[in-house]
């Protein structure tokens, strides 16, 4: 007693001041840790509540005073303030990673400050108590002596422990230890804390991560912008997607290739769930697309190609691409395709369409009106407008997906509605304004791309959709071309080429140097816990006289070790430890 | 505490003096130890990761060697002043590959009005304006107009299906390393153009895709 309170009073003694002293409590102090540890929490909480600035965004200076303008109408006056704080860059602020590195740098100090001690309680344990700590520990029993005192040291070893006997005063003193270097495990959970908050460190610091690269079948995106020490490019090589039974896409899939300084250096496949790997760098599948669409064109005057690009079909949407069917009284088909039809306002697109009638001194016209209604149906109507021609009526019929209708001896159906991606765009040579493009596929699967000069084609109409038509339709109209497979046609003093359906892969290209580190780290923090949990420290003291056997020792707060204390007795077969058990419980 | 000591003191709750709770064990042993020695392993944990990563990422290559940028010979240098990608200055001499293996040399084309261009196949812009430079070519090759088209850091397959595809009748050089694109600095633009003059000295750079009309009022005085 007066070595604790001598102990204490010397603890009382003031130093002078030391700052290494002071940073040292600081890091080591679990309230310090705690509230270091909430501030994190409470952070990550305001980077989850209010919007984050894209990486995009922060690069730029005017950029990102642009972003937090738009703010400005959601936060009012306390935008400012916010921008001040970092509150819309959360994750990339200093007071944030500035906790994060404080917060690193506790667990370190605490950490290795804790081995010196914990490593003499392993390796240099108290081997002797006093008699009275026998009566006095939490954790304690007594029991009669065994008929066999040694029965005592069996059990116990029989329980793992490692026992050693000391003979003293005409009792046997035995001290048991069993795990003892389990306390270690704390340590391997705090490495692994360290490597997990390095590893975001390192990560922010040196990873790296490209925006999504849209790249088309047979083209390449550079990894770095521009010129660049260690520049790669990524190459599209093919990309697809694996139909089920049913035709659904269950599985997307890039075929890449990687090229450093005008060298291949890798080839492989990347899936969603799959990347590809490559010179320390990650190839992410982001997004597929199957409606990219190559045109050439070359200016018929000189002969030079004047435009050769991969376009993505369907950023304008969708437009209707109905099946028409036309067949004659006698049963004849005079037309079954599939019909793309060009948009005349908001809610109608129409498609013209000679029909080769039997008989007929010319084809007889009919337009294909699509409308959009309530709840956004589409409805046809086949409409041939009346002419001079003796004979020649109007007629309208209309018509719904999978209906059939008849005028002027022809039987008109629709079997089937789909759709086709619809895109408008600028900067095509020939096209006066700007051209819409649809990829529509015919009956049998082939891509075909329609081209409207949008110009040139004011309250212009559709063509039709098959070969033949398409040459009358183009005579007829010619602001529009349906653009068949490597099949040139011509249009104001130039030649356009479809070169075929491109789809386009977006791949994102990620470095992360401290993911080997997150590994390493989890593994760690799995063993660390099991170490902790599963194998849990017990040390035991005992006193073996004559008459009686008293037990006690340390161990964890969840652990009744005052129970196990008396099985060992059981276990020994002291002839009273099952009795005392019983009435302990 | 010694394996000859006996603890025996308790606590007035009885608890014994044997504390093994780590949490309780803060031990001063001087700022070295105490803080120094563990913020120096975090460092070097640290420091070790970003080195190794650091060098996983692709160094850049040198180039060939006879190519890349090379020493302007004085005789070729008519503006007495170091070689600069600047105006009025005389370009800095290179020497590059082509598709087909032959070596084009910068300063070899003094005597011409020259166009270097840089770009990628990947530019669209780059693909915009090439048409443009093929037309300007083929219309002054005769009056002493040459193009050098200097693609940047890709692999010869890609560049070849659009030299063919553009048709490009010029020099289409590989710079493989990205030495005479920085040199140039075209490091940070495609596509990037220099104009020199007949005495190698650059009298104009322009930044993105040149229209037809640029490159007409450029080509003006050719021939006279």
């Amino acid at each position: 007693m007066a070595n604790v309170v001598a102990a204490r009073a010397r603890a009382r003694v003031s130093f002078p001041f030391d700052p290494f002293r002071v940073v040292f409590r600081l890091l080591t102090s679990v309230r310090v840790a705690l509230l270091l540890l909430g501030c994190v929490v409470l952070g990550a909480l305001l980077g989850v509540v209010f919007p984050q600035a894209p990486d995009e965004v922060r690069t730029s200076a005017q950029a990102y005073a642009a972003y937090t303008e738009f703010q400005r109408t959601r936060y009012g006056v306390f935008t400012d303030a916010m921008r001040r704080l970092g509150l819309f860059e959360v994750f990339h602020s200093y007071w944030f990673n500035g906790l994060l590195v404080v917060l690193l740098l506790a667990v370190a100090v605490c950490t290795a400050n804790r081995i010196p001690p914990i490593a003499r309680n392993v390796r240099r344990p108290l081997r002797r108590v006093n008699d009275r700590f026998f009566t006095q520990a939490r954790h304690r029993a007594e029991f009669a002596t065994p008929a066999e005192p040694a029965a005592v040291i069996t059990a116990l070893r029989r329980k793992r422990y490692r026992v050693e006997v000391t003979a003293r005063d005409g009792a046997t003193y035995l001290f048991a230890d069993r795990f003892g270097w389990a306390q270690f495990g704390t340590f391997v959970s705090h490495l692994s804390l360290i490597l997990f908050m390095s590893g975001a460190i390192v990560t922010k610091l040196v990873g790296f991560s490209t925006p999504d690269l849209q790249i088309p079948e047979g083209q390449t995106e550079p990894i770095f912008p521009v010129v660049h020490a260690g520049q790669m490019q990524v190459k599209n090589l093919k990309a697809g997607d694996t139909p089920d039974a049913h035709g659904n896409p269950t599985r997307y899939f890039s075929n890449l290739a990687v090229f450093r300084n005008g060298k291949q250096i890798c080839t492989g496949t990347s899936t969603v769930n799959n990347p590809m790997h490559c010179a320390g760098y990650t190839l992410h599948q982001t997004t597929f697309s199957p409606d990219g669409a190559e045109l050439r064109v070359r200016d018929l005057k000189s002969g030079q190609v004047v435009y050769q690009e991969v376009s993505q079909i369907g950023s304008e949407g969708t437009a209707p691409n109905p099946h028409f069917v036309v067949k004659d009284a006698g049963g004849n088909t005079l037309f079954d395709d599939t019909v793309v039809l060009v948009p005349v306002d908001q809610q109608s697109l129409i498609a013209l369409i000679y029909l080769p009638v039997s008989g007929a001194a010319k084809p007889l016209p009919v337009l294909l009106v699509a409308s959009q209604g309530l709840r956004n149906q589409w409805t046809l109507d086949v409409h041939h407008p009346a002419s001079a021609d003796a004979g020649d009526e109007a007629f309208d019929v209309p018509l719904l997906p999978g209906q059939s209708g008849a005028a002027a001896g022809l039987t008109f159906s629709i079997p089937a509605l789909g759709s086709v991606p619809l895109s408008v765009i600028q900067g095509i040579p020939g096209v006066s304004q700007a051209a819409m493009l649809q990829l529509a596929h015919a009956k049998d699967g082939t891509p075909y791309l329609d081209l409207l000069d949008m110009g040139a084609a004011a309250g212009g109409a559709g063509g039709a959709s098959n070969g033949s038509a398409a040459a009358d339709a183009a005579a007829q109209q010619p602001s529009r071309l349906d653009l068949q497979p490597n099949t040139p046609q011509t249009l104001n003093g130039y030649e356009y080429t479809f070169l075929g359906q491109r789809a386009i892969t977006g791949i994102t290209v990620r470095k992360d140097p401290g993911s080997t580190f997150i590994w390493v780290a989890t593994a760690l923090m799995m063993i660390g816990l099991g170490v902790t949990f599963y194998l849990p420290r017990r040390r035991l003291w005992a006193k073996i006289t004559p008459e009686r056997t008293y037990l006690a020792g340390v161990a964890d707060w969840m652990v009744n070790f005052s129970a196990e204390m008396r099985a060992i007795g059981v276990a020994a077969g002291s002839p009273d430890a099952a009795d005392l058990a019983a009435q302990e419980e | 505490m010694t394996d000859d000591a006996l603890p025996g003191d308790l606590s007035a709750d009885g608890d014994s003096a044997i504390d093994e709770r780590p949490q309780r064990r803060r031990e001063w042993s001087g700022p070295v130890r105490s803080v120094g020695l563990p913020l120096l392993v975090v460092a070097l944990i640290v420091g070790a990761v970003w080195y190794l990563q650091s060098g996983r990422g692709g160094n850049g290559a040198k180039p060939a060697s006879g190519t890349g940028v090379l020493a302007l010979d004085a005789s070729r240098n008519h503006t007495g002043q170091p070689p600069s990608a600047e105006k009025g200055r005389a370009a800095p001499d290179f020497r590059l590959t082509t598709l087909d293996g032959k070596s084009v040399r910068l300063s070899d084309l003094q005597g011409k009005t020259v166009l270097i261009n840089f770009w990628a196949t990947w530019c669209a812009p780059c693909r915009q304006e090439m048409p443009e430079i093929v037309k300007a070519y083929n219309a002054n090759r005769s009056k002493g107009f040459e193009v050098v088209s200097v693609d940047e850091q890709e692999d010869p397959a890609t560049v070849k299906k659009w030299v063919d595809a553009f048709e490009m009748s010029f020099p289409v050089v590989l710079d493989t390393s990205g030495q005479v694109g920085q040199t140039f600095r075209a490091g940070t633009q495609f596509p990037t153009s220099l104009w020199l003059d007949p005495k190698g000295v650059v009298t104009d750079i322009h930044y993105g895709p040149m229209s037809a009309d640029f490159i007409d009022q450029h080509l003006s005085g050719l021939g006279q």
